[in-house]
């Protein structure tokens, strides 16, 4: 497209007036040439938002986005096989991860008067977590749920494993 | 944007191995359940929508929150995706909707935003002629800062059209309306930036239409 071109071009793309193969010359025009810029901004002022070039996306973004989104997929389809199979499971998986949420926010909450009192070294040094037990295991599934009790306080932390391989 | 285009896929076999794959292959493969062929979709098309939500909300941040939720809703209506469409365009459909959605459930908060970030806008201190604005990000910010008083189908409308560039019958399908619907939308949402630009940027302006 010649700058000559872009006065008589501009008056039809500001009426919508263009194909689209010439509207996008007009676009790509107005980005690349300054002084075309200008006289497109004198006679519009909203066309600054028409010669800005895209920003390119942020690739470590979409990457962390595309992680989320497909977690939460598999999340869904998890959950919708154990409701399809075991409802007792996923009704059962919805109450104690509702229960670990409770504890862990009660033992994370700065300074909450219902949270237990600090465990010294020495007590922590006596009491050793038992190992973890096994609540359910669904074989062929990928699915284990434990459940982990401290002996000091009586609270309970569950843990929620979809696939046994990433096991610690 | 009615034709479909290529994803790149991870290969099953060897490292350097990719399978290129046009949009339409990369959604079969993602009903019949393949992850990997709905990932590349995320990767394809998360950075324009984003781009496109962004402006719409005037909020980079919430816009990714808009798009993950965009996505996700996609995953779970594959079977409704009618095939003669692109699926970006479908996809879009989804991301505005929610955004307008979004908008409409914030209005007071938005007004707070809105005077937020009028005030970081003007501590910045000089800025560059409007030409030269054209290639910063802070057009993007100037934009955010002018849109609040679009509706949300203004918003919408002009961003699709002007600033990604889409065809009008591609909007009107986006947007669930007529290609006259989405021309009238265009047409008040430059009346209304110019409007705006003037009152709170009179710099931006051409001498002859400052007075």
């Amino acid at each position: 497209m010649r700058c000559a071109d872009l006065p008589e071009l501009l008056d039809a793309y500001r009426a919508d007036a263009l194909d689209e193969p010439r509207r996008t010359a007009v676009r790509s025009h107005l980005r690349s040439c300054e002084r075309c810029r200008e006289a497109a901004l004198d006679a519009d002022p909203t066309l600054l938002f028409v010669a800005a070039p895209p920003a390119d996306p942020d690739a470590a973004r979409v990457e962390d986005l595309t992680r989320a989104v497909v977690a939460q997929i598999r999340q869904q389809r998890l959950q919708r096989r154990l409701v399809h199979r075991q409802p007792w499971l996923a009704a059962a998986a919805a109450v104690v991860l509702t229960l670990a949420a409770v504890v862990g926010w009660r033992l994370l909450a700065p300074g909450g008067a219902a949270g237990p009192a600090p465990a010294t070294d020495a007590q922590v040094a006596e009491a050793p977590s038992p190992p973890p037990r096994i609540e359910v295991d669904m074989a062929g599934e990928g699915v284990r749920v434990y459940q982990y009790a401290d002996s000091q306080d009586g609270d309970t932390a569950v843990t929620f494993i979809v696939n046994p391989q990433l096991e610690l | 944007m009615t034709q479909g285009k290529l994803c790149v896929l991870p290969g099953t076999a060897g490292d350097l191995a990719v399978v290129t794959m046009d949009d339409r292959e990369a959604v079969r493969r993602a009903r019949a359940g393949d992850e990997d062929a709905f990932a590349a979709l995320v990767r394809r098309y998360s950075g324009g929508l984003h781009r496109a939500v962004a402006r719409i909300l005037a909020d980079d941040v919430e816009a990714w929150d808009v798009v993950q939720m965009a996505f996700v809703r996609a995953w779970q209506g594959l079977d409704r995706y009618d095939e003669r469409w692109s699926f970006s365009t479908w996809l879009y459909r989804i991301g505005t909707n929610l955004a307008i959605d979004l908008l409409r459930s914030r209005n007071s908060r938005e007004k707070a935003h809105r005077a937020g970030a009028e005030h970081r806008f003007r501590i910045v201190g000089e800025m560059p002629p409007a030409s030269e604005l054209a290639e910063h990000r802070e057009v993007d910010r100037l934009f955010d800062e002018l849109v609040g008083g679009l509706t949300p189908q203004q918003r919408s409308a002009f961003v699709l059209r002007e600033l990604e560039g889409w065809e009008t019958a591609d909007v009107a399908q986006a947007l669930g309306c007529t290609t006259t619907t989405v021309r009238n939308h265009v047409f008040q949402a430059r009346k209304l930036l110019r409007e705006e630009l003037a009152r709170k940027y009179p710099e931006y302006l051409p001498p002859k239409r400052r007075a």
